[in-house]
């Protein structure tokens, strides 16, 4: 057994499986816990950026209005006649420079007319129309604005420092806008990790874009957005991370994928090492297993070796027994044949009747015990057997002929053209024992089935019977010397049977056939090896 | 019953068992022959010494001299017929059949024993 190399190869196991499935489930966990952490974190970090981005805004127009407010002041302080003076106009220069500023007065016939101008937006007397017009028209004292339009073909927005009643003018500013400037170029400071855009309206009005750091306008997915409110000013931030930018920096972003490839890497190796253990044990059970076996089939070898010593001894013993019986019984029972005959002999012929019935059970009763000395010595002294070609068919058909089925029973035969070595009167002796048996396994009829057939250097005549057949232990028993099954039988007659048949090198084997029945197997080599001869008796 | 046989040699049965003796030559006297009988070898070969025989009946195993030292012993012997209660194997037989017309295992029917004597008596011989 060992060295078959002959292992089973294995799946991989349920626990190493397992193991692996629960650390990656938890390496997952991990991850998403992790990642959720970090975009959280992610999240707030935009809005925080987003909040400053808005208050920086909203310092920037609170500038713009402070500097609108004292453009006000100074036409309102200076206004005479709805003319600004000299020192007013140097002043409000002074404060504008880089802007369009206007300051506009009601006009006579309606509407609004700019009294004071700076910048290239506006020229003095121009009249104002349109969106600034309306800005104009409803300003207050706090800081408005218009919505975004286009001034020659260019947008612009609006703020509006009012009222503009007569005599006091309204300051306009007007601011052009380049919305998508640095959408190319990106910005730069510390607002970089942002890309956004910022509104004249809360919500993503594509056409009142003030500023926007892309192109991709409304501004999707992960935001943060914030109104910059300025008294009758709302603009609105709107922003989301750049990609690639982790606000929470880089180590932190890369913890999800730390957490899930390192928890994947360990569920492996923990698998694989729990897999190698399992196999390892397993191998070794297996081992354990071989060996058990191999010590159980070398027990079992053991005691069939014991019990065929004991069997053969036990033979040996009834041989011994049943030689000394055997020739004992034949000098006396051939007196008793002779006394018979010279009885009979001066009885004369016929006997007397009375006299006859008794004389004839004896000479029946003698016969009986001729015969089974006759066995015995059969038994005993197996004679060589005599080597020939024996042609299995003519002796199968010799045998039937002078054994020919008893009434009820049917028989069938079924040979082919074998021929084996043998010594052809055992050979027929075996045959007829056996055909004889199975005749009389069927005492209410049946059927017989002879065949023959060899090949492969063997030969087999098979002969069964529909009888009822034997159970294990009687099975078992049947080949042995003195077990019989039959009330007159002297338990000799297969215990012969494999005298013979073992003497021509061949086994001879009995088993139960389905459903009911037996059959008997003799299995010859065909061709004979050369045998020893034993020494016989005289 | 057969008619007696005069003026023929008379048949020497040998064997140690006394009752067979016995019986054998009763049946053999029955048949009309004359018949001596002897317990072992020695007393047999004494017999043959003494006078001619028509067949000799002996028996194999027996005390002293048996049956096999007894056709050893005689470079001529009568017709026999052997009679045994143990089987002797083909090389046994092949090696006594020049000296041995009937080979009978015990136990046998008288009727085989008297018609192979007949058959010796009558110059045909026994059978095997």
């Amino acid at each position: 057994m060992r060295g078959s190399g002959k292992r089973k190869s294995f799946g991989i196991s349920l626990v190493a499986v397992g193991l692996f499935v629960v650390i990656a489930a938890a390496s997952i966990a991990g991850y998403v816990v992790t990642k959720r952490s970090v975009d959280d974190q992610n999240r707030s970090l935009l809005s925080e950026d987003v909040l400053q981005a808005g208050s920086v805004l909203q310092g920037l127009i609170g500038n713009l209005g402070g500097t609108l407010r004292s453009v006000s002041a100074l036409a309102t302080v200076n206004a005479s006649g709805g003319d600004i003076g000299p020192n007013s106009a140097q002043e409000i220069a002074k404060l504008t420079t880089g802007l369009s500023v206007a300051v506009v007065s009601p006009a006579s016939g309606g509407g609004y007319t700019v009294t004071y101008a700076n910048g290239p937006g506006f020229t003095t007397g121009q009249s104002i129309t349109g969106p600034v017009a309306a800005a104009v028209a409803s300003s207050t004292a706090q800081l408005s604005e218009t919505r975004i339009f286009t001034d020659a073909g260019r947008p612009v927005v609006a703020m509006v420092q009012g009222p503009a009643t007569a005599g006091l003018g309204a300051v306009v500013l007007e601011l052009p806008l380049v919305p998508y400037a640095s959408a190319k170029t990106g910005i730069k400071g510390p607002f970089s990790d942002l890309v956004g855009a910022v509104y004249a309206t809360p919500g993503q009005d594509k056409s009142q874009v003030i500023l926007a750091t892309t192109y991709q306008v409304p501004v999707t997915g992960d935001t943060a957005s914030t109104t910059v409110s300025y008294q009758n000013v709302h603009w609105w931030v709107v922003a989301r991370l750049r990609p690639g930018y982790n606000a929470v920096g880089n180590l932190a972003s890369t913890t999800p994928y730390l957490v899930l490839g390192l928890g994947l890497v360990v569920a492996l190796l923990v698998a694989v090492m729990a897999e190698i253990l399992i196999r390892r044990q397993r191998v070794t059970a297996e081992l354990v297993a071989e060996r058990t076996a191999e010590l159980e089939q070398s027990l079992e070898h053991l005691q069939e070796a014991q019990s065929a010593l004991v069997r053969g001894e036990r033979l040996s013993a009834i041989g011994e027994m049943a030689s000394v019986v055997g020739h004992e019984l034949r000098n006396p029972l051939t007196a008793v044949t002779n006394a018979h005959f010279l009885i009979r002999q001066a009885l004369g012929d016929p006997a007397p009747p009375a006299v006859d019935k008794h004389l004839a059970m004896a000479e029946r009763e003698t016969g009986k015990a001729a015969r089974l000395a006759e066995d015995l010595t059969a038994f005993v002294r197996p004679r060589d057997p005599t080597f020939a070609p024996v042609r299995l068919a003519d002796l199968v058909r010799e045998v039937i002929e002078a054994t020919p089925p008893p009434e009820g029973v049917a028989l069938r035969v079924d040979t082919d053209d074998g021929v084996v070595e043998a010594d052809r009167g055992q050979l027929a002796e075996v045959l007829a024992n056996l055909v004889t048996n199975a005749y009389q396994a069927m005492p209410e009829g049946g059927e017989v089935q002879v065949t023959s057939a060899a090949s492969n250097g063997t030969a087999s005549v098979v002969i069964a019977d529909t009888g009822e057949g034997v159970d294990s232990q009687t099975a078992r028993r049947m080949f042995e010397p003195f077990f019989t099954t039959k009330t007159n039988g002297t338990g000799l007659g297969l215990a012969i049977v494999r005298r013979l048949v073992e003497a021509h090198g061949g086994q001879v084997t009995l088993e139960n056939r389905s459903p009911k029945g037996t059959q008997v197997t003799v299995r010859l080599p065909v061709q004979q090896e050369p045998v020893g001869r034993e020494e016989a008796g005289g | 019953m057969s008619a007696p046989a005069t003026g023929r040699a008379p048949v020497l049965v040998v064997d140690d068992d006394e009752d067979i003796r016995t019986s054998v030559a009763d049946i053999l006297a029955g048949q009309g022959y004359e018949v001596r009988t002897a317990d072992d070898g020695d007393e047999a070969l004494r017999l043959i010494g003494q006078e001619p025989f028509a067949v000799l009946v002996l028996d194999v195993r027996m005390p002293r001299r048996d049956g096999l030292a007894v056709l050893d012993a005689l470079e001529h012997p009568p017709p026999v017929v052997l009679m045994s209660a143990h089987s002797l194997d083909r090389e046994a037989k092949g090696r006594l059949r020049p000296k041995v017309s009937t080979f009978l295992k015990k136990p046998f029917p008288p009727r085989l024993l008297i018609e192979q004597i007949a058959g010796i008596v009558s110059g045909a011989g026994g059978t095997q």
